[in-house]
């Protein structure tokens, strides 16, 4: 090798020329597709498919390029010690991850830029700064906030989200913006952010090289001061599975409300502020709010199944697998901090809405959308505020069965099936764009008749779903089952409610076969609670809890 | 030795509990509408055929609206009377007609629909908004087939409208003009439904309170003008309601159902 960089950069490909091999690939499939004519023109609205191997892509370069290592205790760890006795400065340690990470994401970038963006007016180069910027607040955080574990997610999501808010912001600005919310400005200002993100990365890896060990957070003697006098926990558990609640909570409960509200402090908060005399943004910005934690749990929902989330040690850890807990109380204990966290989340998102709309909303478009409802339920001021509060409860609903629905696979504790799932997924979600599902709802509308086969569809999975439950449940104790059919059993009932509301105003609008689309509904309602696979955690964990 | 206990091959509480969602399952995809599609000109019209016993109940719906409009109403008048209600021409799932959308256009086309449909004379003819105007326009060229006259908040002749790009709005002068000139045949009974709306609204904001009352004026202008009209047809009633607003088929159904009932009840005797 010439020089150290790129030995390093040589190293970086090395250890992950497999998945940006995996990413090529995808490009040259999609390529390939509009080349015979299979995906469409490329002068098109952009294709679904390439859509979904773009952010695949995308996933897996900021997954690859991380540079962090995987510790032994089978958490992701930090940046990777091992260099440290390499015979380079710490800048080019630093430096040179960084720059493969942006040199990455940026040939990336521009290698679907052509397929995905037609004539939209966010520049090229915007999104290009915004995309580097991004890589380095993702390595410095991954880097920086070690000592956070898992909740690094946390702030990576804060992170992910506030950029993408940020690429929007010039569109949203009407009439002539001040030089700072114009693209230049904005580049001018995230380019800094990321430079001075550079310079702690850079000053933070040096300190760990030099046997600094991490620096002191700012004001950690105010803070340990704080801490003592806050009330905390002194008494010992008074069960087994309240400390392990307790354990679950501290590791994976408090994420959903944490990122939920980091959502909301750092971009639903400003564009609220930013848009508050804009009226039109009003009941869009009110839907985002309310759908945050439903787009967040999904996601987070993979990873809050296992046992240790995020880490590439699937077996239960042994400081779990040896608690005087059985299986049923353990996953019992992890479905109690799901309806927790998601509650939390909910109360989170309710305390940011009334801020929010009693403190600087326009709240017209709000009123208005309010008169109407009560106008159709017969003039009931009481249906109204049912029907905001059945809103509201299907939220905290959805957002529990997201955390929960793939427990089953968390507690496989294989990464074999966890691989397995994520590609029965990915292969769902090719098949159903190849079946192109998104025109859905155009060809249900199209004909009455097409609601009929969708209908017996959805009543097969429903029996299958539920015979499926008798068998999974099987060997489960009466009173676990208890305990969860209860809470299936408010779900599913809010989920029926909701839907028949929904379609009662929906189908005055819309030419359909009434009935046979209040059918599917119901159906469609009564599929979303999770059984089966619930029934099938406590025993696959029974079965693997001591396998490693 | 014993042998080790197994687990049975279901839950037992669940299987009833599954037995049950499937008999849920297999009866819920069989409660489809059947809609009736007929010919005009080649063209399909949608409509929704129910119930028994004359007179026949027809339902026009306002601009732009399908025929589930009226998803509130039909259902409950069907159990008394046999029900029509339809797509127009170009609007829900049926066909886009011929210009000009002027009143004397769609009340043959509808006339020549229910003809094909089998849905013989006389008919309660029931029109919401612009579907208001329509019907004074067929019960104008067919007399000897309107039993009764059901209007809903019609579209008034005195509203200051103006031309659209939609073909409907396009011939609406044409429509309202055509309305003015179509007297209610004698001996039919007509009942129009009149909704300003509730004088207090719940959730209102000072800007929504300023803007009704801007509009309270104009509003009972709209009366008036309904009492005038009314004021010229023998056995013309008027039922005003505040509990409703422009929509009274989707806010205050039952207020149509019963002027609906009333009118089929005196048709009979």
């Amino acid at each position: 090798m010439r020089g150290a960089p790129i030995a390093l950069g040589w190293a970086i490909w090395r250890r992950h020329r497999g998945a940006l091999v995996g990413i090529v690939v995808l490009n040259v499939i999609s390529w390939l597709g509009h080349l015979s004519g299979a995906v469409g023109p490329l002068a098109g609205e952009p294709a679904m498919l390439d859509t979904l191997f773009a952010a695949i892509s995308i996933l897996t370069v900021f997954g690859a390029l991380g540079y962090v290592e995987t510790q032994e205790d089978g958490n992701i760890g930090t940046f990777p010690r091992r260099l440290f006795a390499l015979p380079v400065s710490s800048f080019c340690l630093v430096a040179v991850p960084m720059l493969a990470g942006i040199a990455c994401i940026e040939l990336l970038y521009f290698a679907w830029a052509e397929r995905l963006s037609h004539g939209g007016s966010t520049s090229p180069l915007f999104i290009g700064v915004l995309f580097a910027s991004s890589m380095v607040f993702y390595q410095t955080a991954l880097w920086t906030l070690a000592r956070l574990g898992a909740l690094r997610i946390v702030v990576v999501g804060v992170i992910a989200v506030a950029m993408f808010g940020i690429g929007f912001l010039p569109g949203m600005v009407a009439g002539e913006p001040s030089f700072w919310r114009t693209e230049r400005g904005l580049a001018a200002i995230v380019s800094a952010l990321a430079l001075a993100a550079f310079v702690h990365a850079w000053r933070h890896v040096a300190r760990l090289r030099s046997a600094g060990g991490v620096a002191p957070p700012p004001f950690a003697h105010l803070r340990a001061r704080l801490t003592d006098a806050l009330p905390g926990r002194r008494r010992g558990f008074s069960s087994a599975a309240a400390a392990q609640f307790w354990f679950e909570w501290q590791r994976t409960g408090m994420v959903l409300p944490l990122l939920v509200g980091g959502v909301l402090v750092l971009v639903i908060g400003p564009y609220s502020w930013f848009l508050r005399n804009d009226p039109g943004y009003l009941l869009p910005l009110v839907f985002w709010t309310l759908a945050t934690p439903v787009f967040v749990a999904a996601p987070w929902g993979m990873a809050f199944g296992q046992s240790k989330p995020w880490t590439e040690d699937f077996s239960i850890p042994s400081f779990v697998a040896t608690k005087p807990l059985s299986a049923q109380q353990l996953v019992a204990t992890k479905i109690e901090v799901a309806a927790a966290s998601a509650a939390l989340s909910w109360l989170v998102v309710l305390g940011f809405l009334v801020v929010w709309l009693l403190s600087w909303a326009d709240l017209t478009p709000l009123s208005r959308f309010a008169i109407q409802l009560w106008a159709f339920q017969g003039e009931s001021v009481l249906a109204v505020y049912g029907i905001a509060a059945l809103t509201v409860t299907v939220g905290v609903f959805l957002t529990f069965r997201l955390l929960i629905a793939n427990l089953w696979i968390g507690m496989c504790s294989s990464s074999l099936v966890l691989v397995g799932s994520a590609i029965g997924l990915f292969a769902a979600v090719l098949t159903a764009l190849q079946l192109d599902v998104y025109r859905l709802p155009e060809w249900l509308l199209a004909d009455p008749r097409h609601v009929t086969p969708l209908a017996w569809g959805a009543a097969l999975c429903l029996a299958a779903k539920h015979w499926l439950a008798a068998r999974t449940w099987r060997a489960v104790a009466p009173g676990f089952l208890r305990s969860y059919l209860l809470a299936w059993g408010v779900g599913t009932a809010c989920f029926v409610a909701l839907s028949l509301v929904v379609w009662g105003i929906v189908r005055i609008y819309q030419p359909i076969d009434g009935r046979g689309a209040q059918s599917l509904a119901i159906l469609v309602a009564l599929l979303l609670m999770p059984l089966a696979r619930v029934g099938l955690a406590p025993s696959v964990l029974a079965a693997n809890r001591h396998r490693r | 030795m014993t042998a080790p206990d197994r687990a049975p091959a279901v839950n037992k509480a669940l299987a009833a509990l599954a037995a049950a969602f499937t008999v849920i399952a297999l009866a819920l995809p069989m409660r489809g509408q059947t809609f009736t599609y007929v010919k005009l000109d080649g063209r399909d019209v949608r409509m929704l055929i129910a119930g028994d016993g004359g007179p026949t109940v027809v339902f026009e719906s306002g601009w732009g609206e399908p025929l589930e409009t009226w998803g509130k109403v039909q259902p409950a008048v069907s159990r008394f009377a046999r029900t029509v209600a339809y797509d127009r021409a170009g609007y829900g799932l049926s066909d886009a007609g011929p210009p000009p959308r002027d009143g004397r256009k769609i009340a043959t086309e509808l006339r020549c629909a229910l003809v094909a449909a089998g849905a013989a004379p006389p008919y309660v003819l029931v029109g919401a908004s612009l579907g208001g105007p329509f019907v004074r326009v067929f019960a104008g060229l067919y007399p000897g087939d309107v039993a009764s006259l059901v209007l809903v908040d019609p579209t008034n002749d005195a509203e200051g409208l103006e031309r659209g790009d939609d073909p409907e709005l396009a011939a609406l002068p044409d429509t309202i003009a055509q309305a003015r000139s179509s007297a209610v045949p004698a001996g039919v009974p007509v009942v129009l439904i009149d909704a300003p709306g509730p004088a207090e609204l719940p959730f209102a904001t000072a800007e929504i309170r300023e803007s009704r009352a801007l509009r309270r004026e104009e509003r009972a202008a709209e009366s008036r003008a309904y009492e005038a009209w009314l004021a010229g047809v023998p056995g013309g009633r008027l039922l005003s309601t505040e509990r409703s607003g422009h929509n009274v088929a989707q806010e205050q159904p039952s207020l149509v159902i019963d002027a609906i009932r009333q009118v089929v009840a005196e048709g009979r005797r």
